[in-house]
Order: C-alpha cells, then structure tokens, then sequence
C-alpha cells in the first residue's frame, strides 16, 4: 500500500468516514469532516501510522494532501 | 453603588521614557532604538530583529505614503501570519494610518464587505493569500487607490498596484526626513466582529486606548525582552493585538504559529520554548483531547492568559498541570474595551466551576446595572457596563448602535456589554451568560442573528432560526443547528451558499425543516423547545456530522 493510500485509510479511520478518497490535490476544504479539531487528530495519527513525529513548521507548510504525502515519503527516505 | 476600579483615570505607559506620546508608533519605534538586536518576530521559519522589523515597515511604510496613502486611511491586509503581515501592521502605523485585518479564512464576500466598508485606501497581500486576491478584487471599491501584492505577474486591479518584491518598494525606500505622526486619539486598528444585522460591524481602536491597556494588563502580566509571547490567534481577533503590542513594546518577540499548526500550538511552545500563552480557554480542551497536554509537557511557559470565551476551571487545572511554572490569568473583556479590561488570577484548589472575571485593570471601570440603568446590589445579577480610557468612541460608522450601546450615566461614559455578571467581595465579577442571541465559537462572537439573516437569504425563507447545539454552556458552544419552516430543501446547496458569505466557525453542522417554529407565550419564537425538539435528539442519536434529513 502506498503512502497516499495509507494517509487515506489513516483518514476514513479519524473521520469515521469509510466514503473519503483522497487525492494530491485534496484540502480540508475538500473534507466535511476535516475542521481544525479533527486536524489535530488526524495529525497524530498519521504520526503513529508512520511512526514519525512533525514539526509544527512542517504541519504548518502544509498545503495540500500531496505535501502531506511528500513530507511523509521524505521523512522515510532519510530515516531509511 | 459603582462596583469598579474607580476613579477613572487616563492611563498611559508609564516607563515609556522620552516616547510616551501614547502611541504604538512612537512604542515601536523606541524598541527599534532599545532593542535593534534582539529578535521582533519569527514566523515560518523566518526571524527579524527589531532593527530589520522596523526597517522593513519603514520601506513599506514609504511606499505607501509615495502612492498617495495619508494619515487616517485604511490600510487593508489580506495575509496569513507571516513576516508580510507583521511588517505590513507595523508600517501602517509608522505611515500613521489604521490597519484593517481581512481573514484568509473567511468567505469572499464576507472580506469585500468588510474591505468595502473600512473605506479602506490600500491594501497589502502576501504572497500565501495571492490566489485569493484576483477574485477579491474582481470589483475593486472606490476608496481603494494603491495595492502592494506579491506577484510581478499579478494583474493590476487598480491603476496604483505595486509589487511587494520589486524594485517598486526599493525606489520608495529613499530616507524620508518627516514621517507623518499619528496622535493617540487616531485610530490604530479597525476589527470587524459578528453583527446582529446581519453584517459585520466595525470597531476602531484608537492607539490611546491600546496604551492604555498595555499599561493595564503590564501590571498583572509583565513582560520583558526574553520573553517569547506565543501568536496562535487570527489576526482578525484582538487577541493578536496582546501578543504584537506586548511583545514590541518591551523587546520581547512573537513566535507565530503557522496557521495549520494552530490545533498543535503546545508541541509548537516546546519547540520555540515559548515563556508567554494567550489564547481562548477551549484551546486547552482541545489539546488536552489529542494528549498533547500531559503533566509538565509546558515547562518554559512563566504566563499563560486566557480570554475570550467562559474559562471553566476543570480546564485551568489541566493546564495548570501542564505548565506547572506558569502563572494563570482569566481575562475578560469585548474588542469594543480593547483586547480585555479585567483579571482574575487563578490558584490551585479554586472551587468556583467557571473562573471568575475578577476586577478591572487599574484605572478602567467595570460596574453591573439593572435595565433601568440603576446600579444592582452586591451579589445581584446585572449587565455588566465598563468605562475608561479603553472604550472605543463608537462602532464604524453606525451612529444608531451607538446610541443603544454606550450611555452616560452620572458623567461617564459606560459601554453596555450584553454579558450578565454578578460581583462578590471574595473574587470580583463573575460573568453569567449573555442577554442576547450572542454566543461565542471557539472564541469568536457569534450574532445567532446574523446567521438567520444569512440563512434566509440563502433559502429565499423567512420563518429560520438559529440556536446554538449541543446547548450553549455559559454562552459558549461548540456550534450551532439551523431551524427553516416549509418543504425540505438540498441541505448541501443551503450549505454553499451559506460558505459564501459565513466563516466556518458561523456555519450551521445541520440544518432541520420544520411545518412551524414553536413560540413562547410572547409569541416570541421558544429556543428551548426547539432544543428540545424530537427531531434534534433524532439528529443527535445518529451523531451529528450526518447529512441533515427533513424532520
């Protein structure tokens, strides 16, 4: 399973939503579910998900879910 | 019987040496002085001293006095909290002018309107808010003559667009001899905050009434040029006028939160070892839910404020917990008496369930009268008026409102707040909850009038209400429910149109249609029964975020 589709499942888990599909290009906005309370959740659990911890900058610069993937795909590349 | 901190006086910095003309201009400028060294702010990763900060706002300042900008103009910004934002309110006031915070956040409409009704002359965007700004100025208002905006290849919407990283802001730079100076009965800020007629109503602050309350909230939480006060709030909520101000006034910096990472904001004060918190109580909630907050996970935090919203006191121990070498503070106080007027210091082993409001600031009055404008006894229930140096002088430009919401009474001038409060000898005010249909959202004022207004715009129906749900706590909630009277219509459009013109935090999480609103006995529409209402609790049983059905 790739890193979008991990994020995805990690997603349908936080916002109790089996519905969610994820792409690049999807934002909060995109996600009815998706407020800042949620954030935070969602945020944690991806860091469990893969087992790496953010920085609030990098939450911070955060655009998209594609930056979400890239970030998370950068983080295993230099841990690896 | 006046229950305040009386007698009035016109408080002013009192240490701010040969600068203390009371205003922000001359406070900042004298940091620059003091301080040009030690860092002013960092965001994003980005950090200026005090002498690059005040350089930069000299630079943008110049520019816009070049194109035409003059004392008294608004200057607007549409810009997240970045470095632009921070510089661009520092040179609307070194260029003597009052700044206008648009949100990002907000709904197109909503920022045109507000932009509209500033009048305001410029306006400043940053480069994370570029794609927004095409469409905001698709109709530029008349007032507004000179643009700063971050792309070269960005259309100019009006004739005078300059390019925040050109050579355009260079050229303008050239050391001015005479800088304009702004007097501390000028207007150095004008927030816009939810209104009951449907449209956001506008409060100016003049630089005089923010002297006056860093001279008041300096006596109960003081900062110094180590400090790091912690910037998490929008910019559009006078909150952030605590952080900056505070912050610039004694050399100490702001450390800005990115706008993502506000729900993250205590791994961010143990990242930048943060010494200063201010933020509405909920926040604590929040982080405490996700298990960001476990025993002493706050250590470099030495004062943590609250504001905005009722402070229960279950949460101050939780913090408490957390940042077990900080200090607690409940403030209290409307954006119409600057940022907050009154305190309550909390101590561990509080019993009260909400944290009082305590007593005014020093100098600041704070009294409860009865809807005869008759004073209330002590431990009776009032409205709670204040007066002072901190009041505006009125709301933007609506005379009416005016009228109804500040009064004189035995020579002073009182501004009525709507809150309900109660004072004991033991620990000052209390506050009880609102008289009104206003409600506070995660710190925002909430006008449930002004969202029934959106809603019946919105459904082409009049017979709408709005109700706060899950039921208001000492008039905080976590949201509301919309009510509409007649045949079911598509919920999702409802919803789109509501986007357009309503920030998330106003927007209705269900909306139920109904053969008939229940009324009281005064034929006034009865908000308890619709809380009670079989069709809610059916809402309520499934679970909230389900998309809404025809009761």
């Amino acid at each position: 399973m790739n890193v979008l589709s991990r994020l995805q499942e990690t997603a349908r888990s936080v916002f109790e939503n089996e519905h969610i599909v994820l792409g690049r290009e999807s934002t909060a906005a995109d996600i009815a579910e998706w407020d800042s309370v949620s954030h935070i959740s969602l945020v944690l659990a991806v860091e469990s998900e893969f087992g790496m911890r953010f920085g609030t900058a990098e939450i911070g610069s955060l655009e998209n879910v594609g930056d979400f993937v890239d970030l998370i795909e950068r983080r295993m590349t230099n841990a690896a | 019987m006046m229950l305040s901190s009386f007698p009035l006086n016109n408080s002013c910095l009192a240490d701010t040496g040969p600068a203390s003309d009371g205003t922000l201009t001359s406070v900042l400028a004298r940091s620059a002085q003091l301080f040009p060294d030690r860092p002013a702010v960092w965001a994003r990763g980005e950090t200026r001293t005090f002498d690059e900060f005040w350089g930069a706002a000299g630079t943008l300042a110049a520019a816009l006095i070049d194109a035409g900008v003059e004392p008294n103009d608004r200057v607007a910004l549409l810009c997240s909290r970045t470095i632009t934002a921070y510089t661009a309110i520092a040179a609307a006031l070194r260029a003597a002018t009052t700044y206008v915070p648009l949100n990002p956040r907000y709904p197109l409409e909503r920022n045109r309107s507000i932009l509209t009704a500033s009048g305001a002359s410029a306006l400043i965007i940053d480069r994370k808010c570029a794609a927004l700004f095409e469409h905001l100025l698709e109709a530029p208002p008349p007032s507004l003559r000179v643009v700063l905006a971050p792309e070269p290849d960005t259309r100019r919407p009006v004739a005078n667009t300059l390019f925040l990283d050109s050579k355009d802001l260079d050229r303008s730079a050239t050391k001015r001899a005479q800088w304009p100076s702004p007097a501390a009965e000028d207007f150095a800020y004008l927030l816009f905050t939810s209104g009951s007629t449907g449209a956001p109503k506008g409060v100016p602050i003049t630089h005089g009434n923010v002297t006056s309350y860093l001279a008041g909230i300096s006596n109960v939480a003081p900062v110094s040029p180590e400090d790091r006060l912690i910037q998490l709030v929008d910019l559009t909520f006078d909150l952030s006028a605590h952080d900056m101000f505070m912050a610039w006034t004694n050399g100490a910096s702001i450390v800005s939160v990115p706008e993502n990472a506000t729900p993250l904001a205590p791994r961010f004060v143990q990242e930048q070892q943060a010494t200063m918190w201010l933020s509405v109580p909920s926040a604590i909630g929040i982080a405490h839910q996700a298990g960001l907050l476990g025993p002493a996970t706050l250590p470099s935090l030495r004062c943590s404020l609250f504001c905005g919203e009722a402070f229960p006191t279950a949460l101050a121990q939780t913090w408490a917990r957390a940042a077990p070498n900080s200090v607690i503070h409940n403030l209290y106080g409307p954006t119409e008496a600057t940022i907050a007027i009154s305190y309550f210091t909390y101590q561990p082993g509080d019993a009260s369930t909400v944290l009082p409001i305590g007593q005014a600031f020093e100098g600041q009055g704070m009294a409860l009268f009865d809807e005869l404008g008759q004073p209330v006894a002590p431990g009776a229930v009032g409205e709670v008026h204040l007066a002072g140096s901190q009041l505006t002088r009125g709301y933007w430009r609506q005379p009416k409102l005016d009228e109804d919401k500040f009064l004189t009474i035995d020579g002073t001038r009182w501004y009525r707040t709507g809150d309900l409060g109660r004072w004991s000898e033991s620990d000052g005010f209390h506050y009880l909850g609102r008289i009104d249909h206003q409600i506070k959202i995660r710190g925002y004022r909430v006008e449930l009038l002004e969202i029934e207004g959106a809603l019946r715009t919105a459904t082409g129906r009049d017979l709408v209400a709005v109700i706060p749900w899950p039921q208001a706590v000492d008039g905080v909630a976590d949201g509301v429910v919309g009510f509409i009277v007649g045949e079911p219509l598509d919920p999702g459009i409802i919803r789109k149109r509501l986007e357009t013109c309503l920030p998330d935090y106003m927007l209705p999480h269900s909306l139920l249609f109904l053969e008939a609103l229940p009324l009281n006995s005064n034929g006034k529409i009865d908000a308890r029964a619709l809380a009670e209402s079989p069709a809610l609790h059916a809402l309520q049983s499934r679970g909230r975020h389900e998309p809404t059905d025809p009761a």
